[in-house]
């Protein structure tokens, strides 16, 4: 009994002294987003998003927030400083409360910066414990962090925290951009092959205007779109639209809506989309297919002469969503005519995008992962250098389509017409 | 004195400015008399008291010598002689025998105070009289009852019955000792000589125990137990006639351990009737009761229950070995027995299963437990216990696996919350807010924002005053009982929210944490879960989710040293031994072939492979195909 | 708490060495291997496992000819002075592994869990706790490690379920890494890391047969050995071998790591509880092996009044290195120590035997 009293007082008195380091929640503010951007003489602009509790409440509580509904719930600081850290400590100055980045959910960076090179900025991040691999990687496409960071307005969530979660957990319904973590943006700075991506973002078009990025590949009916061209008028100016592709840690390429879809293809994690295509019989007519990947792309790689050959073998299922012209496309006949043009166009792309990622020396896809099985040890595997042969690569692309469903729809009966 | 206006006057002001002493009654002031002590018993004061005793006991041995010489006298001289001389010879045959216990060093022995108890029956009424009076302080206790008869036999006997009233039934005492006494052995014309008294219990008294006393150790466990003690003149002994009759509470369905399914029977506060409804369950020849009786001021019965044929002989005799050494004054309860006789250990966790069920303890005892009653006590004892009997119920064997392994789990689980959750929760906030999802964090940031107290403080508070309503719950009388939910609900959960003395999110964990500790079936096991919820709050306080991580590794730790009547606790998982598929979770009734192995029962098997013995026969009609 | 603190079986046996052989597995060994050995680190823990077993049945085998512990029969086998060298020799690397434990563990508290504590009160509250449960003897900490076994294999087990997501197989490829010869090296070198089921030798005669003892460790350290295989390989999965040389914390990075959905995410918190518990069961084991060491060739009556004084010495030698580095490197100076240990007792007791059968039977 004496020694368990000892041990509570004991217990007590480690409590009393404070150097235990514990925080109580309202001495911590905690960070949503951080924005990095490149300020001159190679200092950074740091630009954090902190929640403000009370506002929280405020906005959750209804009737118990009274007047308070209208507050912002996080408040947004910007800050210049040398480096990360330096900024945290400032932060620290101005705010009465320890930051807190455990909750960083995600890290934006200017493209400036990226074209520049991130590497001093992204690897004290894995080093601190409060950043982790799970955070994601966005780049400000055309402007700087500080800008999307002030001017992202989600219209639904009323959290910034739940907007960033909520925007990459949908990634996949569309694929217009990848979900990008900052362990998979910073494993391929190190690892021997594959190079960093990140997901673009940036603000839409200002005057509501469509301004396609890229031509239409033949037989195809979508536009393909950077963040500025995109037609958006009201709602939240800020959009998640394409990839920045990375060669090291300096920026070199960005990949519109459409070929980031085809990146996502390549690494196996589109999972659905639309496809707008023209109608193979009435060119004027177009037809929407629901598409999604059959299975993992088959990619196989082997060395001829020096020379990486990369044959990769996607096959696609898709769904009749609309047919515009009436044709009977359900048919087994007209469906195989359909299927064919779907693969033409997918291949196209396809080798469109690829040939981009040679051109720019990046390799987001990790096509490089395929040789390493032609290697026995580490090191001839290190010695045969990737990298600086993928521009080199032969690829080879194959895609099969495979049209499994027709919607709803069993068969389009025609509209009456005047005559 | 005139009784006019202006006396009255002066004798108000009188009253008013003359100060008197209020007329208070003396106090009372309990102070150390001079024989509180032992000391003070053994002074020169009381050998003196034993002298005189001797001196009264040896001249009513004259007088008593003197009229038997009288009568012997009259006799002679009358010639009356032959009719006499057995009556005669039988006195003095007494008288013979008194003289021997009265030899000068037996004499100064049996007289000394605090000796009475010790003392073999007198063969004189008289001294077993005196003797009588002077334990019981008769005259001036009137419970206990003494009655003077003389037998109508020839000659006249004269004898005295002793009991206590109001443990005794007043209707067999008449019915069933004084009637036959008084009558029937009038009838006889021989005298009652040679073994009297056994020829008394064989031949008169129709009562269903009778039993032979030696000394008034004996005799006063007899009274004291409500039977009837009788005494006769002349006789070295006395006989007790078993008359027990007092008023108790009738069989009752349980309070406390209330089931769905399962017998519906509580234990009352009679020993006799507490064995016998678990007599009643499990009617085996095998099932032996045996009585230890405990304390040196009231001797309380303790029946210690075991199948003979089950149970591990060595875990019975040490049953038996620590209850029978007890040295105690007074014990009233299982709960205090309890203590007696369980291992020290460091952690206030219960060693033996506590119940009110018959049925449970028949369970156990099927096993090959051990069940202790205690007289006067609505719950008996069952050991050895693990852990994990704790989180069984009466009626889990009633129910079908499925059901009784969710509600098993359920148990454990809120057992696991109540231990741990505010501990968690304080980890958490303190040093580890990234664990916590972000909504999440910023909510409790949010709720936490205008509280003036530290998390921790909050927590304490709460806890504290949950304790409070429980206390008071259990203490306030039953009808004022509604209040307690009103003041607990309203005032403090509505009220210091609404006043942002804590946060609501504090209340929620509060009321979880109370709420699963009241699931767990054994009320002291959750009390032990709630001494540990502070501890661990504690590290977790200081040292985050290392705080209570090491917490419930030495609590763990602890658990697993630990032995309940030579059973580890933790058994059957650590140590690992075969479980009978009862532990957490429990198997189908017919698969559990084994009995729990650790006990190490004198017949381990419980029911062969097959017990569903008609599976292999044909369905009752089909066999004359 | 004296020389028969009670009986244990095979359970107890599993436990004890399953706990005492997995700790590194949360520190930076695995991080270490891949540097070493690159994409074949995962047979490193298998290999010395393979390597550890042999010489654990070659003990087997001479206690299964005499009775009591291994003190016991080291007197009978090599005299007393031998006897007193080879438990002087143990003692010492029981001792200098729980400081190394100790102090990474304490180290690594400061780099995870508890950032913002004072590295003092963090190393006291290990010892203290190794202490106390040191405190309740050895039967108590195995059966507890028993229990606790499920646990951490399933904590272990969800950390690498729940990173799935993250897993590219061709991280393993080209899969002979440095080549095999240099991964059987390093799992040579590695084979001190099993040293910890010495431990049961020491304890044997509460063991119910060697049989017991054998099963035990074959089991128990199977499984350990089997996990640490796991996680390495898990570890080069999610993270691939460049980035993975550079953590200091592999598991704790695993954990961190890990997000399925906005609620399933960060889970840290379960790897701290994880690591605690394992960091102080093989602290206090190690302590306790080391004090059965030390009290057997000395005689003494009882542990407990020996208890403070190791720990105090285990603490002192644990706050020796200057910084992490020196720790990690000093523990890997340790290793060869350890491996030395592991393969250098059980062989030279088997020699003995042997030459003293030879002796016997002409």
């Amino acid at each position: 009994m004496i020694r368990l009293t000892a041990l509570v007082c004991l217990l007590a008195a480690l409590l009393t002294l404070g150097c235990n380091g514990s925080h109580e929640t309202d001495e911590v503010s905690f960070v949503i987003t951080i924005g990095v951007d490149a300020a001159p003489d190679g200092q950074l602009n740091v630009t954090y998003r902190l929640s403000k509790p009370a506002m929280v409440r405020g906005e959750a509580g209804g009737e118990g927030g009274g007047g308070k509904s209208g507050a912002e719930p996080s408040t947004i600081i910007t800050i210049t400083a040398p480096s990360l850290a330096v900024a945290r400590d400032l932060l620290n100055a101005q705010v009465a409360r320890v930051p807190n980045l455990s909750h960083v959910k995600v890290i934006v960076i200017g493209e400036e910066l990226a074209r520049r090179g991130v590497g001093e900025v992204v690897g004290p991040l894995l080093r601190f414990r409060e950043f982790r691999g799970s955070m994601f990687v966005h780049v400000a496409d055309n402007t700087t962090a500080e800008k999307v960071i002030r001017t992202n307005r989600p219209v639904i969530e009323s959290l910034p925290a739940r907007w960033v979660e909520g925007m990459m957990a949908s990634a996949g319904e569309t694929g217009y951009y990848p979900r990008a973590f900052l362990h998979d943006f910073y494993m391929p700075m190190k690892a021997g092959s594959g190079s960093p991506y990140a997901v673009m973002t940036g603000l839409s078009s200002s005057g509501g205007e469509a301004r396609p990025a890229a031509g239409q590949t033949a037989g195809e009916k979508t536009d393909e779109f950077l963040s500025g061209g995109v037609p958006v008028r009201s709602g939240n100016p800020v959009l998640l639209i394409g990839t920045a592709l990375f060669r090291g840690d300096k920026m070199v390429g960005k990949l519109t809506s459409e070929e980031t879809r085809m990146f996502l293809i390549l690494t196996g994690e589109f999972r659905r989309g639309f496809l707008t295509i023209q109608d193979p019989l009435q060119p004027a007519s177009v037809v929407d297919i629901h598409l999604r990947l059959g299975r993992k792309p088959k990619i196989a790689a082997t060395v001829a002469d020096g020379r990486p050959v990369i044959d990769i073998d996607v096959m696609l299922e898709g769904e009749i969503s609309a047919i515009s012209s009436g044709v009977n496309y359900e048919a087994r006949a007209y469906n195989q005519l359909l299927e064919e043009q779907i693969s033409a166009i997918i291949r196209q792309d396809l080798e469109k995008t690829i040939r981009y990622m040679q051109q720019v020396g990046s390799d987001p896809a990790n096509l490089g992962k395929y040789v390493r099985t032609q290697f026995r040890t580490y090191g001839e595997y290190r010695d045969f250098d990737f990298e600086s042969r993928f521009p080199s690569a032969v690829v080879n692309v194959k895609v099969t389509t495979q049209i499994r469903r027709t919607g709803l729809m069993r068969i389009t009966s025609p509209i009456r017409g005047p005559e | 004195m005139v009784d006019n206006s202006l006396i009255k006057i002066f004798n108000f002001v009188k009253r008013i400015l003359v100060f008197r002493p209020p007329s208070e009654p003396s106090r009372f002031v309990l102070g150390e008399g001079a024989d509180d002590g032992r000391e003070s018993e053994t002074t020169g004061d009381d050998g003196l008291w034993s002298a005189v005793r001797e001196l009264e006991a040896l001249s009513r041995f004259g007088r008593r010598l003197e009229t038997t010489m009288d009568k012997a006298r009259a006799a002679l001289t009358t010639g009356e002689w032959p009719s006499q001389d057995e009556t005669l010879r039988a006195e003095c045959a007494a008288l013979e025998k008194q003289w021997r216990e009265l030899r000068p060093l037996l004499l100064s022995y049996d007289f000394s105070a605090d000796n009475l108890t010790e003392r073999p029956i007198s063969t004189s009424l008289e001294e077993n009289r005196r003797i009588i009076e002077a334990l019981y302080k008769l005259p001036t206790n009137k419970d206990v009852v003494m009655r003077h008869i003389t037998l109508g036999t020839a000659p006249p006997l004269r004898a005295t019955l002793v009991y206590m009233e109001g443990l005794t039934d007043g209707k067999f005492i008449t019915l069933g000792v004084l009637q036959p006494l008084m009558l029937l052995a009038g009838g006889r014309r021989e005298p009652l000589t040679g073994e009297m008294l056994s020829r008394i219990s064989e031949e008169i008294l129709p009562g269903s125990h009778v039993k032979m006393l030696g000394t008034f150790r004996e005799v006063q466990s007899g009274i004291n137990s409500g039977d009837t003690v009788i005494f006769l003149d002349g006789a070295g002994e006395a006989l007790e006639v078993e008359t027990k009759g007092w008023e108790h509470r009738g069989v009752d369905r349980p309070l406390i351990e209330q089931s769905i399914r399962g017998s519906q029977v509580a234990f009352s506060e009679n020993l006799r009737v507490n064995t016998g409804l678990i007599r009643s369950m499990l009617r085996s020849s095998d099932l032996v009761t045996e009585l230890i009786p405990v304390g040196t001021r009231s001797r309380v019965s303790c029946a210690v229950m075991y199948l003979n044929s089950v149970a591990n002989a060595d875990l019975v005799a040490e049953i038996k070995r620590r209850v029978s050494k007890i040295n105690t004054d007074y014990l009233n309860d299982s709960g205090h027995l309890e203590q007696f006789i369980e291992d020290r250990f460091i952690l206030p966790l219960p060693q033996a299963l506590s119940t009110e069920r018959p049925d449970r303890v028949a369970v156990h005892l099927s096993e090959g437990r051990v069940g202790i009653i205690v007289e006067g006590s609505p719950f008996a004892m069952v050991v050895p216990a693990n852990f994990f009997t704790f989180f069984h119920s009466g009626e889990d064997f009633s129910l079908k696996p499925a059901a009784a392994n969710f509600l098993r789990f359920l148990r454990l689980f809120g057992t696991l919350i109540s231990t741990v959750l505010p501990g968690l929760y304080i980890a958490l906030t303190y040093f580890h807010q990234e664990a916590v999802p972000t909504g999440l964090a910023l909510a409790i940031a949010a709720a936490r924002e205008e509280v003036p107290f530290p998390a921790w403080f909050e927590i304490f508070m709460m806890e504290v005053s949950f304790e409070l309503i429980r206390e008071a719950g259990v203490r306030i009388p039953g009808i004022l009982g509604s209040t307690i939910g009103i003041v607990g609900a309203i005032i403090l959960g509505q009220a210091a929210v609404a006043a942002q003395i804590v946060s609501p999110i504090i209340v929620i964990l509060v009321a979880i944490t109370g709420l699963a500790s009241s699931i767990i079936p054994e009320f002291r096991m959750a009390f032990f879960a709630r001494l540990s919820r502070f501890g661990l709050l504690l590290v977790s306080v200081t040292m985050g989710l290392v705080g209570l991580a090491s917490g419930l590794l030495v609590m763990t730790v602890a658990l697993c040293s630990m032995k309940s009547f030579g059973l580890p606790y933790m058994v059957p998982i650590a140590p690992r031994t075969v479980s009978g598929l009862d532990v957490v979770a429990r198997g189908e009734v017919w698969r559990r072939e084994r009995r729990p192995d650790p006990l190490n029962t004198r017949d381990p098997s419980r029911q062969p492979e097959v017990s569903r013995e008609w599976e292999q026969e044909l369905p009752a009609g089909e066999d004359e195909k | 708490m004296s020389y028969q603190p009670g009986r244990m079986g095979i359970a107890e046996g599993i436990g004890l060495t399953f706990m005492v052989m997995l700790p590194r597995v949360f520190l930076t060994s695995p991080a270490d291997t891949i540097a070493a050995i690159r994409n074949i680190a995962w047979l490193a823990p298998l290999l010395n496992w393979l390597i550890a077993l042999p010489m654990f049945y070659l003990l087997a085998w001479v206690m299964a000819r005499h009775r009591g512990d291994l003190y016991a029969v080291s007197e009978r086998l090599l005299g007393r002075a031998g006897a007193w060298l080879l438990a002087i020799f143990y003692a010492t690397l029981f001792i200098l592994d729980a400081a190394a434990l100790l102090r990474q563990f304490a180290e690594n508290t400061l780099l995870t869990a508890l950032p913002a504590t004072e590295f003092r009160i963090v190393i006291f509250w290990y010892i203290l706790f190794a202490v106390v449960l040191v405190y309740f003897g050895i039967e108590g900490i195995a059966r507890a490690c028993y229990l606790l076994m499920p646990f951490v294999v399933g904590g272990v087990a969800a950390v690498i379920l729940l990173l799935t997501p993250f897993y590219d197989a061709y991280h393993l490829v080209p899969w002979q890494g440095t080549g095999l010869l240099s991964a059987f090296q390093r799992g040579l070198a590695l084979v001190g890391i099993n040293i910890g089921g010495l431990l049961l030798f020491v304890l044997a005669p509460q063991f119910q047969s060697p049989a017991t003892l054998r099963t035990a460790l074959v089991y128990g350290g199977g499984l350990s050995a089997v996990l640490r295989t796991l996680v390495i390989l898990c570890f080069i999965l999610a993270f691939g071998v460049a980035q993975g040389m550079e953590k200091t914390l592999p598991f704790f990075e695993m954990s961190r790591l890990v997000y399925l959905s906005r609620y399933i995410q960060r889970i840290e918190a379960l790897f701290i509880v994880l690591w605690v518990i394992t960091g102080l069961l093989a602290i206090a084991i190690n302590l306790y092996a080391a004090l059965q060491l030390i009290a057997r060739p000395l005689n003494l009556p009882s542990l407990r009044p020996l208890v403070p004084v190791i720990a105090i010495v285990i603490v002192n030698i644990a706050v020796i290195p200057p910084d992490l580095n020196t720790v990690v490197e000093a523990g890997n100076n340790l290793d060869p120590l350890l491996s030395a240990g592991m393969i250098g007792g059980p062989l030279l007791l088997a020699v003995a035997e042997f030459v003293k059968r030879r002796r016997k039977r002409p």
